[in-house]
């Protein structure tokens, strides 16, 4: 009998019930991140930070062509006309700045994208068929988790090129394997579910188990990694680009940063060069960090039993 | 004056705008030395009950009336750390499911050892582990086994270690919550002797609270039958043994007839139809009547009054006090 | 009963386990040690034991659940225990399980109706989804999940313990196999909702001429429920017979004591009777009987050398049809 009585101690008789209430569930996760701070905080930022990239070019487009007309022009601080002054060419950068961001949410995204997919397929494909499978796929997840991750990427970088594709391949191809992990341990403790055994006895296929019964009751864990990936991935992109290996053409806030250091803007003082994608970068990295760290914190089963 | 007096207490459950009373005016006593049960199906409010006299109650749920004395203190309305004494000296819980709290990296003699040399400052690790020894001699393990981890012991062994752990401030009064249910029969009979020899040697008094109809009958003298968030009968332990007494309230019939037994004919019972209300829903008259087979009209506009079928028996339901009256 | 008569029959049974982290690559989990039974049509046949006996083993290496180390597992003339992949998987059909938590063993993001209908979409059962849905809401209304309609479209957490094991049932039922497993579908719920819960599937066994082998550790459930019952202990067999005489005449000193546990009524002697200590590790199975450090029978009749040699094996009970009991000292009963 379910116990009419919200949190009564004698509902679940020692039963383990973490992914449950699939109907209401959307609407406590935001209530529930809303009622967190952390997850207040980063939902704001990101918010802002979004806001900002998405609307701002269209009110204030940019134009890369649009160099200053003599040389009082370049690097001029803030003023009536630039708002955030103006860089080495004498172009708006609060317009840049604005533009910026949404490459590098681009790239962020495109690669988080492809580390997720490769990660939750390797991790589930791991977890679920066990033995050589599992030993194989582990092994090569551990291989990627101790190598260091930035030399590889520049390493990457240097030798495939400078594109956004080419950017947001090589990070994605390395960001993967913490996610494979979370998920392979997850799918571990899935498979020895009655809910599973019971699916297989009815005769299910491997596919149908996968894709209609562990995947659906996974993607929680993989939407809360998802996020924290996304904060790896845009400051792995801020750090390439930083270091010139960026794409030239598309101009992200690492890039931004790195024609600052570059055309010696840094020397001059120009801090208002500096600081707008500097400050881009770490809302955007911090907003994506709280809001993982609180829905992990809200989704994980361990502290929904204690709550 | 009783060990444990429990007047009229109500416990009510909040959640956003709705609350819910749980326990809805429950009174029981428990004397020192005695076993008293506590039965009836999940969400009745039999655990809520348990939880509320040594103050375990979640967050959101409150004492919302009524009195717990213990041992002539009142403990409603007591600070945390005065419950705390109150716990593990006069009132120690065993709740469902402990055998899985046991810490699997520390040996069960420091985990049994932990509350004694806490609550009882001055006493040395010697001695504590003395006490620790003579505690599992009690629940049936041999004393040897203390310096072995909770994972080299079975189910109904790690429960009794945590009865040993209940008892080692030697309270006056054990709660112990579905002691038994995720154990076997066998687990199940071991735990309940301890429960027996406890009364026996010790005089220790107990509240059982179970669904389990025979665990109840055969370690308690009396029973408390709760549905619902209230008390429908209570009286001694006989009652729930067909032959030895009789149940006068319809709902301790039909748990007692829903119930398999050896001794019984080869027949399975009706099943009880229904589920209990909804407390969050206003109650008008007798908490079971919609699921009752021999409900008439005043059960379902007027509360029954509880009545007294004999000496330490009494019922709430309106046919009974006809019949009495 | 003739082989025809038979939805399953199972031969000298082993499951191993490898013990996890040991240096020595032999030493194994006896969790099932050589088990043969059969199941008839129509018949319920109760494994009874304590916890760790290995009866949710068996049931695991019928449903094929787990890697059976030996044995044969027969049913329809062919042995489900050397089938693989789609064969297995259309074997499956044949035979389905209930397990003992109804709260971890449906999802929770399927609706029921979602979770009954999977079994047909999985074996292309229905000509269309208008026949499966007919399907879903007979099966449904025969788990007395009413009105099915609307029951149908409920959330696990929507329902009551009872009612989720009532939508496994009907989840097991609806392809109409002829052997239901059953493993202990009714020791988590409440009391009250038990009896519906075992009066469910004996009204499915008499309307659909459905057998089960029914997990349980209570015997009392078994009492009211099976035609016959097999005791286990540490992975064997060490009784089996019909349902009445084996619980008014116990030959095994372990049935005995299990009766003793089980019987509410027998208060006053219950303490002699309880079994004592705990069953032994199936790594090290006790040469001879296994059940003799834990016998009292063996301690009464002074120790006798053969408890401590020889392994009875499972053989007839003198003058008792279908009984057959492991013990040397059978007849001596106390």
């Amino acid at each position: 009998m379910s116990s009419p009585v919200p949190g009564t101690p004698s509902v679940p008789e020692g039963s383990a019930y973490d992914l449950s209430e699939p109907v209401r569930m959307r609407a406590r996760w935001l209530r529930a991140l809303w009622a967190d701070r952390l997850g207040r905080s980063g939902l704001l930022l990101l918010g802002i930070v979004l806001m900002l990239v998405l609307v701002g070019p269209i009110l204030f487009p940019f134009h890369p062509t649009s160099f200053g007309a003599s040389s009082a022009s370049i690097l001029q601080g803030p003023s009536s006309r630039h708002w955030l002054g103006t860089d080495e060419l004498g172009r708006d950068i609060l317009r840049q700045t604005l533009v910026g961001g949404r490459i590098s949410l681009l790239v962020g995204v495109s690669a988080t994208l492809i580390a997720i997919v490769l990660g939750a397929g390797l991790g589930l494909a791991s977890g679920y068929f066990a033995g050589w499978r599992d030993a194989v796929i582990m092994r090569v997840t551990d291989f990627f988790l101790v190598l260091p991750t930035l030399p590889l990427i520049v390493a990457l970088a240097a030798l495939f090129g400078q594109s956004l594709v080419i950017t947001s391949l090589v990070i994605g191809l390395t960001s993967w394997p913490q996610t494979a992990r979370i998920v392979r341990s997850q799918v571990l403790s899935l498979r020895e579910r009655p809910l599973v055994q019971r699916v297989r006895s009815l005769g299910a296929t491997d596919a149908r188990i996968i894709g209609s019964h562990l995947l659906p009751n996974l993607l929680p864990l993989i939407f809360a990694n998802l996020v924290l990936v996304l904060a790896g991935a845009v400051l792995a992109e801020a750090s390439l680009s930083f270091l010139g290996l960026g794409d030239p053409v598309h101009v992200s806030w690492g890039t931004m940063l790195h024609f600052a250091f570059s055309s010696g803007a840094m020397g001059v003082g120009a801090w208002w060069y500096v600081l707008p994608p500097g400050l881009g970068i770490v809302a955007l990295v911090m907003g994506f960090s709280l809001l993982g760290h609180s829905l992990e914190r809200i989704l994980s089963p361990r502290s929904r039993e204690a709550s | 004056m009783s060990l444990l007096e429990i007047d009229d207490l109500a416990v009510t459950y909040t959640r956003g705008e709705s609350s819910v009373a749980a326990v809805d005016g429950v009174s029981l006593q428990v004397d020192a030395g005695e076993a008293l049960g506590v039965v009836g199906e999940s969400g009745c409010g039999k655990t809520t009950l348990g939880l509320a006299v040594p103050g375990l109650l979640p967050g959101n749920a409150r004492v919302s009336g009524g009195q717990v004395r213990l041992d002539g203190r009142d403990l409603v309305g007591l600070g945390e750390r005065e419950l705390n004494a109150v716990r593990w000296t006069t009132a120690a819980f065993v709740f469902q499911g402990a055998m899985n709290s046991l810490n699997p990296v520390h040996r069960v003699e420091r985990q049994i050892a932990e509350p004694i040399l806490a609550h009882e400052p001055g006493t040395s690790r010697a001695e504590a582990l003395d006490r620790v020894r003579s505690l599992l001699e009690q629940v049936g393990v041999a004393p040897a086994r203390s310096r072995s981890y909770p994972h080299e012991f079975s189910g109904g062994m790690r429960q009794r270690v945590m009865i040993a752990m209940a008892l080692a401030c030697r309270p006056k009064l054990l709660i112990a919550d579905e002691p038994t249910t995720a154990l076997d029969v066998v687990s199940q009979a071991q735990v309940l002797d301890v429960f027996d020899t406890l009364r026996r040697r010790h005089r220790q008094a107990l509240v059982l609270i179970s669904h389990d109809l025979a665990a109840i009958a055969r370690t308690c003298e009396r029973v408390v039958v709760m549905y619902a968030g209230v008390v429908v009968e209570s009286g001694p332990t006989a009652i729930l043994t067909p032959g030895l007494g009789e149940a006068s309230h319809p709902y301790t019939r039909a748990l007692i007839r829903s119930r398999p037994s050896l001794r019984g004919p080869r027949i399975l019972a009706d099943a009880l139809p229904g589920h209990p209300p909804d407390l969050a829903l206003p109650m008008v008259g007798c908490r079971f009547a919609d699921r009752c087979p021999v409900a008439i009209d005043i059960c379902r506009t007027v509360v029954p009054p509880t009545v007294t079928i004999a000496e330490g028996h009494s019922a709430a339901c309106h046919l009974v006090s006809e019949a009495v009256s | 009963m003739t082989a025809a008569d038979k939805v399953l029959e199972v031969r000298s049974l082993h499951v191993e386990f490898p013990v996890r982290g040991s240096h020595h690559p032999r030493r194994v989990v006896r969790a099932v040690d050589g088990v043969s039974f059969d199941v008839a049509r129509s018949e319920i046949l109760a494994l009874v034991g304590e916890s760790g006996c290995g009866k949710t083993t068996i049931a695991q290496a019928v449903m094929r659940l787990v890697e059976i180390t030996s044995g044969q597992i027969v049913s329809s003339g062919s042995d489900l225990a050397s089938l693989k992949g789609r064969e297995l998987r259309r074997a499956r059909r044949q035979f389905q399980m209930i397990f003992q938590d109804p709260f971890s063993s449906l999802d929770p993001r399927k609706t029921v109706y979602d979770t009954v209908v999977e079994p047909l979409v999985i074996h292309g059962v229905g000509a269309d989804e208008a026949d499966r849905r007919r399907r879903v809401l007979e099966a449904l209304d025969f788990a007395h999940l009413r009105p099915a309609e609307r029951l149908a479209d409920r959330y696990p957490h929507e329902l009551s313990g009872g009612q989720r094991q009532r939508v496994a049932i009907a989840c097991a039922v609806v392809l109409e196999p002829a052997l239901v497993v059953a493993d202990e579908p009714v020791s988590m719920l409440d009391v009250s909702a038990q009896a519906g819960i075992l009066r469910l599937m004996l009204d499915l066994r008499d309307r659909l001429g459905v057998s089960y082998l029914f997990i349980t550790h209570d015997l009392s459930v078994a009492w009211v429920l099976a035609d016959r019952i097999a005791v286990v202990y540490l992975g064997r067999i060490v009784e089996i017979g019909p349902v009445a005489d084996l619980v008014s005449a116990p030959a095994h000193p372990y049935t005995r004591a299990l009766l003793a546990a089980a019987d509410e009524a027998s208060a006053a002697s219950r303490s002699a009777r309880t079994l004592r200590g705990e069953t032994p590790s199936a790594v090290d199975i006790p040469a001879g009987c296994r059940f003799r450090p834990r016998c009292p029978l063996y301690s009464e009749l002074g120790e006798p050398e053969v408890c401590q040699t020889d392994d009875p094996a499972l053989s007839s009970v003198a003058a008792q049809s279908g009984r057959q009991v492991a013990c040397h000292f059978s007849e001596e009963n106390p």
